[in-house]
């Protein structure tokens, strides 16, 4: 037990250093981030110009897409792209041949690039927030911080998994780049990561509400934005947990499935 | 080829939903938005056709393979362009015409034949300002090898900028867009033109004829920018 967690931690590193190692792209990540916060906050503006709309004033709208900014830009990991190019070249095999958990080990350098890439986007969103005062978050009780925060790691977790299951697709398909641009979009659609889902029209809530997208980013930032009580974080954290359980299961059994097919040759 | 047009689908639909709800935003319509947005697509697939391929210029330089084009007796920009042709953005040309003619029936714009020559020229400016801000994007690879941020910052960052009206912007980006990376030439000021919208933002309705001009005016610095690069070129060694 204690050497797995050895383990994790080692490969946690691992994605950090990983993550640090790519300037270009983690510049290009911070620019990207910026961008979008300047287009949105001005979409915001401009469509809240007239007044507010299904309770969100500008303030609100603000602070919901510096949330979701937030969570998007964390989890924008890449860790697809490293289990393909690890598939494709073979380099799987060395993580195949070790006693060890394939799934918990991505998961775990993609929870290092996670750990970095909210070190490089955090504090100036962070700022934002101060400059904004949106949502005065120094002033956010302890109790609700707690829950505000295990909501985002929770999310993070749900989105880490579901790259799993897109990068390990890559078994199967070699490439990965065109699922993973449909999973980027099904998400950024369905989930209010860019448009909160209370403007989407009343006859799509229902099935939104069934779909776990919307616990990734909508929620945890609408909660944030509106300042609800404690029960309905628990209710939150109930389905988020519902659904890590869900998508570690469908992981490990495409992890399985793997093992099933592959063969290497050791030695 | 399905996952880009998915994407921006994804984008349409986004943008549907908001201006279902909110109906006009600084006094575009959904119809307009629509405009405004295959416009930039139709222009950015034609860049996407034959250009494309000056995004991962960098990797020419780090991996050595210009080196082998700058030995052959031919101009090192048409190595590197004809290398690359992408059929597959006639995809998104043709997913940008039908979203265009959508929205030009739907919206029951009644364009004349001086907008459609306007829109013609503007289609083919667009690219060619593309194409020159990501010369000058590529050029830099030949000083400091690696460029790729460099190119996102003026290629892709902007794009994302002109799927909405400029005049939503703070004076600071719009200023960007019109005067340092002109990507409002691209598609807002030609359809401000053709469509007559008035959003406030202070510059000549007709601006969307100065297209043709400003590409020019780019595609000169870009020309200038890649020789300079290929004359102070040295070989990364790779």
């Amino acid at each position: 037990m204690l050497h797995s967690v050895i383990y994790a931690f080692e490969c946690v590193k691992y994605g950090i250093r990983r993550s640090a190692t790519f300037r270009a792209a983690w510049v290009a990540a911070v620019l990207a981030s910026l961008i979008q916060l300047v287009v949105m906050v001005s979409v915001w503006t401009a469509l809240i110009r007239t007044g507010t709309a299904s309770g969100y004033d500008l303030d609100d709208a603000a602070a919901y897409t510096l949330f979701v900014l937030f969570l998007w830009s964390a989890n924008n990991t890449w860790i697809v792209r490293d289990i393909e190019s690890e598939v494709r070249d073979g380099r799987v095999e060395r993580l195949l041949l070790r006693p060890v958990n394939v799934a918990v080990t991505y998961l775990a350098i993609g929870f290092g690039k996670v750990l970095f890439n909210i070190s490089v986007v955090g504090p100036p969103i962070l700022l934002l927030f101060f400059a904004w005062r949106t949502v005065d978050i120094s002033m956010i009780p302890i109790d609700r911080a707690v829950c505000v925060l295990m909501s985002v790691l929770l999310s993070i977790i749900m989105y880490l998994l579901i790259d799993l299951c897109v990068g390990f697709s890559s078994f199967w398909t070699i490439t990965t780049f065109g699922i993973d641009m449909i999973k980027e979009n099904i998400i950024r659609l369905l989930s209010g990561a860019t448009v909160p889902l209370i403007f989407y029209p009343e006859a799509l809530q229902p099935t939104l509400s069934l779909l776990p997208f919307s616990l990734m980013f909508f929620k945890p930032a609408h909660l944030f934005v509106q300042q609800a009580p404690f029960s309905e974080y628990l209710t939150l954290f109930a389905l988020q947990s519902l659904w890590i359980a869900v998508l570690s299961v469908i992981v490990l059994a495409v992890v399985y499935r793997v093992r099933q097919f592959i063969s290497v040759a050791g030695g | 080829m399905v996952a880009n047009l998915f994407h921006y689908g994804t984008s349409l639909a986004l943008i549907t939903i908001l201006m279902n709800r909110f109906h006009t935003i600084n006094g575009w319509t959904r119809n307009d938005i629509f405009l405004l947005y295959s416009f930039a697509l139709l222009s950015f697939s034609l860049f996407g056709l034959f250009f494309q391929q000056l995004s991962r210029f960098s990797d020419l330089v780090v991996q050595g393979s210009l080196d082998r084009m700058m030995l052959r007796p031919r101009a090192v920009f048409m190595q590197v362009v004809l290398e690359g042709i992408n059929p597959a953005y006639l995809s998104h040309f043709l997913f940008g015409l039908t979203i265009f003619t959508y929205s030009v029936i739907v919206g029951e714009f009644d364009f004349g034949p001086s907008d459609v020559l306007l829109l013609a020229i503007a289609t083919i400016s667009g690219a060619v300002i593309q194409l020159s801000v990501a010369l000058i994007a590529s050029a830099i690879s030949f000083f400091t090898l690696e460029s790729s941020a460099v190119f996102f910052l003026l290629i892709y960052a902007p794009r994302e900028l002109i799927w909405y009206p400029v005049s939503i912007y703070p004076s600071v980006i719009q200023s960007v867009i019109v005067f340092v990376v002109p990507f409002a030439f691209v598609n807002y000021f030609p359809i401000r033109t053709v469509l007559d919208v008035q959003d406030g933002f202070d510059a000549p309705m007709g601006l969307g004829w100065g297209a043709p001009l400003v590409a020019a005016i780019i595609a000169v610095l870009a020309a200038i920018s890649w020789r300079y690069g290929i004359s102070r070129y040295s070989s990364s060694g790779s």
